[in-house]
């Protein structure tokens, strides 16, 4: 059984109903109405970024279900992302956060979860302006809330 | 450019060090607002002796103002002699060293998150307000606590039973408590816990009694001193606890050793030992 998926820039998308479930918001709405042809409007995801969470889910469509977290581990660690995946966020950085989002509104856990890891990577090792740079950031702090900020955190800075 | 909601900006700090958030706050005010309270994971001891560590800036009276902040800490250690106060004012220079326990107490309460609790004082005058802000962590992992305190006012063992089952690691030292409700030697204790570390004194090893899945047990030596009846009642504890369980690890004192016969010693590579300790394996001969 396939469902159509329809993008915001109304283009029309025929994936697997088994792929588009990946999605916890499809398959909630596909519960809801039942047996039913009409495609699902996805008014905030473009077809661009469609295609790349589509892409996504083909891939993972055999994947157990993740059951959510219990216990969250205060050190999460960010370097356990599969090759595929790795491959797969090896994006623009316009991209890989209009996937965050997509993932995020389409509630599709796993990929949230390797977008955040893939930017946590961004930023490890990167120096303040360095990040603001990488993701295009406007710095908004005066020299004196910098400065402010810096001393506050200071107590934070070694263990 | 795409600006991030915080919510998602929240899931990224879960994945960030400490040192990439001490440096994504100074990125912008967004960053600032919603990553700073990640710089509380993990308070170290070394914060404390820190004169710009955040919570010295607070009064007690303004405490409820940090509950954001407190809300992520995942690891709080406090390590200092004689800095417990009974007393709830304070002066300024004091407040760098000294913290009344009732304010600590409403600090912890507040640490709803908790995961690690590091705790070693001396006490002037015990408060229950700590120990009752302890019982309530509800995500405990990890307990050490090393409280001196005085004769009265102790608290009864079997009131921590409900925390100590919750545990994964418990390390009890100090006088704080009363240990009459510990289980008899030879009887095993009705309620079960799933702990697999234990450190206790010696007198406490019964403890282990609860403990059906441990693997770990660290014998204090501090009580080893008591000669006599002390030491052949170790012997016993220590054939009564081995004999059965799943123990991988033992960690006692060298002089309790020699009273130790039922146990071959072992080579402790790669096993956590330290002198005058030795660690035994819990195998017979």
């Amino acid at each position: 059984m396939t469902v159509i998926l329809v993008s915001s820039d109304n283009q029309d998308f025929k994936v697997d109903k088994e792929v588009a479930e990946r999605s916890i918001l499809i398959k909630n709405m596909l519960e809801d109405v039942g047996e039913s042809d009409s495609p699902i409007p996805l008014p905030n995801v473009t077809s661009a970024v469609l295609t790349k969470v589509i892409e996504y889910c083909e891939h993972h469509r055999n994947d157990p279900v993740q059951v959510p977290e219990e216990t969250d581990d205060p050190r999460k660690r960010s370097n356990d992302i599969e090759e595929w995946d790795m491959k797969f966020m090896q994006v623009d950085q316009e991209m890989l956060f209009e996937i965050i989002l997509a993932a995020n509104y389409l509630d599709i856990k796993p990929l949230l979860d390797v977008g955040c890891k893939t930017v946590a990577n961004i930023i490890k090792g990167k120096t303040p302006e360095e990040i603001r740079k990488a993701f295009n950031i406007v710095n908004d702090f005066t020299p004196e809330e910098e400065a402010q900020i810096k001393k506050e955190n200071e107590w934070a800075e070694d263990r | 450019m795409v600006q991030l909601p915080n919510e998602i900006i929240i899931a990224i700090g879960r994945y960030l060090t400490r040192h990439s958030i001490l440096n994504s706050v100074m990125v912008c005010h967004q960053w600032h607002q919603v990553l700073g309270p990640f710089l509380w994971s993990f308070i170290f001891k070394k914060a404390w002796h820190h004169p710009r560590f955040a919570i010295k800036f607070y009064s007690a009276r303004s405490d409820s103002s940090l509950a954001p902040y407190l809300h992520h800490v995942k690891l709080f250690e406090w390590h200092n002699n004689h800095s417990l106060i009974s007393r709830r004012a304070i002066s300024e220079s004091q407040a760098r060293d000294q913290i009344p326990t009732v304010r600590l107490g409403l600090l912890i309460s507040m640490m709803s998150n908790l995961d690690i609790l590091l705790l070693r004082a001396e006490s002037q005058g015990a408060d229950s307000a700590l120990f009752e802000a302890m019982r309530g962590l509800q995500h405990l992992r990890v307990l050490k606590v090393n409280i001196h305190e005085g004769d009265e006012d102790l608290v009864p063992i079997e009131s921590m039973f409900p925390l100590f089952s919750r545990l994964d690691e418990l390390c009890l030292e100090g006088s704080w408590y009363r240990r009459e409700n510990i289980p008899v030697l030879g009887l095993n204790a009705a309620e079960k816990w799933k702990m697999k570390r234990l450190t206790v004194s010696p007198q406490d090893a019964r403890l282990a009694r609860h403990c059906p899945d441990l693997e770990h047990l660290r014998l204090l030596p501090r009580v080893l001193s008591m000669k006599g009846k002390m030491g052949a009642l170790s012997n016993l504890m220590m054939w009564e606890l081995l004999a059965p369980g799943g123990l991988k690890g033992l960690i006692v004192h060298a002089r309790l050793l020699k009273r130790c016969f039922a146990f071959k010693i072992h080579d402790a590579d790669g096993v956590h030992s330290e002198r005058p300790h030795k660690v035994l394996s819990p195998e017979k001969k």
